[in-house]
């Protein structure tokens, strides 16, 4: 009995937990990955993502085209392009880690368009709607990071340019050559003046380690004389092998994305997306009701500082809303014209337990028309209304499949009593999420 | 052992004066590649190029014999990019002497080779 009351507890708290974090999910004010898809409240089945100018007019064209050639209004349709990368610019890696911010802005500029023909009034009838938007970021890099990352760089050219050595002086000595034995001891030796020769400041020792290496791995099925462009695949892979050329370029990879990816530092997301609704389905009737707008801007501390285990994340949204569309279309819903949510999130997060803090402070005003006065000017009426939400979130990982989670604070929305905004809630996570417990997620 | 795979383009020939200067030319279109050239000429002033470059092979006349040998080890890391254009010219030609593409997902990672004959007039 005790144990069925426990399980049962468990059971209430995980799927309280679930709904509360919906509520109270701050993610939802950051700028969104489609700002677009965001506006017009919908979660496409695939986004489209065409890497060229030509791939874009196709997309669109395929899809807002009818096969008489009148326009139409796709369903289900989202699509993301960045206009920078449809072109090839023959860009260097050191290039594109030293970018300046305007640079970055263009690079990271990406629009976004999605529609659907089941966007629902408030009497739940279906109608066409399209929504445009753009993003993009800005990320204020390391220094240093930048600077160990383009010397890591230079290693792994140095190595490739001995393969490359190599082999273009061994593809001239093969006209010579008359058996795969003398390619082989050939290679050897040039091998060894390339790497005397080579930024990279190789010690003879390492020379010698590198060169016996080689020569212990040079043994070939195919043959130099009958088979020639597979033995000299093989040399030229050999020698590849012996130089770690691709674990070096593994890591290099690795490093280079986990720079990019992960942000350390100063930077901030921007978002713009705007709807267009046909509320009669008639192009005449469009209307533009609805504007978004974000601004993120996150730090993360230098890794392996006193700090690094803590980031700090803004967000300001300012969301328009058309009152007149909004009364007509919408009579029930409580809609006001300007809505501004501005909040701030720390978070630091350690091997066991993370913390966090947030708090957001929301503010809605509109004009009414309220008829007009005795000279014939309008009158208005003001509606205002404000509200402030602070959570704090502890979590603290058992082992690695149950973590522990407590929220206390005060949200906008009534969550478990009526009348009453206070949050507190624990739970227990047994591992169905494969992301670490510990990682809150917002700074995804 | 990961291989990587060769791609060739073998015997190409180029007509050059005794006294023309012969200029080589690579020039990287797809983006975030990295490119290590070697060109292997008659004699001992090999060429190393990094990327898109330029450099003096020399006269005509001492390009003759026997082959010119160009190498290229090609890396692109970046998950944008599903293929590798590169091409490489001989005294500023409009066309390329080779255009060179090949999807990322046949190699990641090629080797380029080059072979040249520079033929008298």
């Amino acid at each position: 009995m005790k144990n069925y009351l426990l399980l049962l507890f468990l059971v209430f708290s995980i799927l309280h937990e679930a709904s509360a974090q919906e509520k109270f999910d701050f993610n939802k004010y950051k700028s969104p990955s489609s700002p677009a898809a965001y506006v017009l409240g919908v979660e496409p089945s695939a986004i489209l993502s065409p890497k060229s100018f030509d791939a874009f007019e196709a997309a669109v064209f395929s899809n807002f085209m009818n096969s008489e050639g009148g326009a139409v209004i796709p369903n289900d349709f989202a699509l993301e392009f960045s206009p920078y990368w449809a072109k090839d610019r023959g860009l260097t890696i050191e290039e594109y880690l030293s970018a300046d911010v305007l640079t970055q802005f263009k690079r990271n500029f990406s629009l976004s368009l999605a529609s659907t023909q089941n966007f629902q009034l408030g009497d739940s009838t279906s109608t066409n709607a399209i929504s445009f938007g753009f993003r993009t970021s800005l990320f204020l890099r390391q220094k240093d990071k930048a600077s160990k990352l383009i010397s890591d760089i230079n290693v792994f050219r140095n190595v490739e340019q001995v393969v490359s050595n190599v082999m273009s002086r061994m593809y001239q000595y093969s006209i010579m050559a008359d058996n795969g034995t003398a390619m082989i001891d050939s290679t050897a030796g040039e091998l060894r003046k390339q790497l005397r020769n080579s930024d990279n400041n190789y010690t003879e020792e390492q020379i010698s380690s590198i060169v016996d290496s080689f020569k212990r791995s040079a043994v070939f099925e195919a043959d130099f004389n009958e088979n020639y462009d597979a033995f000299m695949d093989q040399l030229t892979n050999s020698l590849n092998s012996t130089l770690e050329s691709s674990a070096i370029y593994e890591e290099l990879k690795k490093s280079l994305f986990d720079q990019v990816e992960e942000k350390r530092g100063f930077y901030i997301d921007l978002a713009f997306a705007s709807l267009v609704n046909f509320p009669v389905n008639t192009f005449g009737s469009g209307t533009s009701p609805r504007q978004s707008f974000w601004l993120t801007p996150t730090y993360r501390f230098k890794k392996n500082t006193k700090a690094d285990f803590l980031r700090i994340l803004g967000v300001l949204r300012y969301e328009r809303y058309d009152q007149d569309y909004y009364r007509q279309y919408f009579p029930n819903a409580t809609i006001y014209e300007n809505n501004i949510d501005i909040g701030i999130a720390l978070s630091a997060e350690f091997e066991q337990f993370s913390i966090q803090f947030e708090a957001i402070g929301r503010n809605s005003n509109s004009k009414t028309p309220e008829g007009f006065n005795s000279q014939g000017d309008p009158l208005y009426s003001e509606k205002t209304a404000s509200d402030f939400q602070t959570l704090g979130k502890f979590n603290y990982k058992i082992n690695d499949k149950l973590t522990f989670t407590y929220t206390l604070g005060n949200s906008f929305e009534q969550i478990i009593n009526e009348n009453n905004t206070l949050v507190s809630l624990f739970s227990l996570n047994f591992g169905f999420n494969k992301q670490d417990p510990t990682n809150i997620g917002i700074f995804d | 052992m990961s291989q990587r795979k060769t791609y060739r383009y073998k015997d190409k020939r180029v007509t050059v004066a005794d006294e023309e200067d012969v200029y080589f030319e690579i020039k990287l279109v797809s983006n975030l590649n990295m490119v290590q050239t070697s060109v292997n000429i008659p004699g001992n002033d090999d060429k190393e190029l990094t990327d898109s470059n330029r450099v003096y092979l020399g006269k005509g006349k001492n390009l003759r014999s026997p082959i010119t040998v160009v190498f290229s080890s090609v890396s692109n890391p970046s998950p944008n990019e599903d293929e590798i254009i590169i091409n490489y010219f001989i005294n500023n030609t409009e066309e390329p002497l080779v255009h060179h593409t090949n999807p990322k997902s046949e190699e990641e990672r090629p080797f380029i080779l080059i072979t040249i004959h520079f033929d008298e007039p």
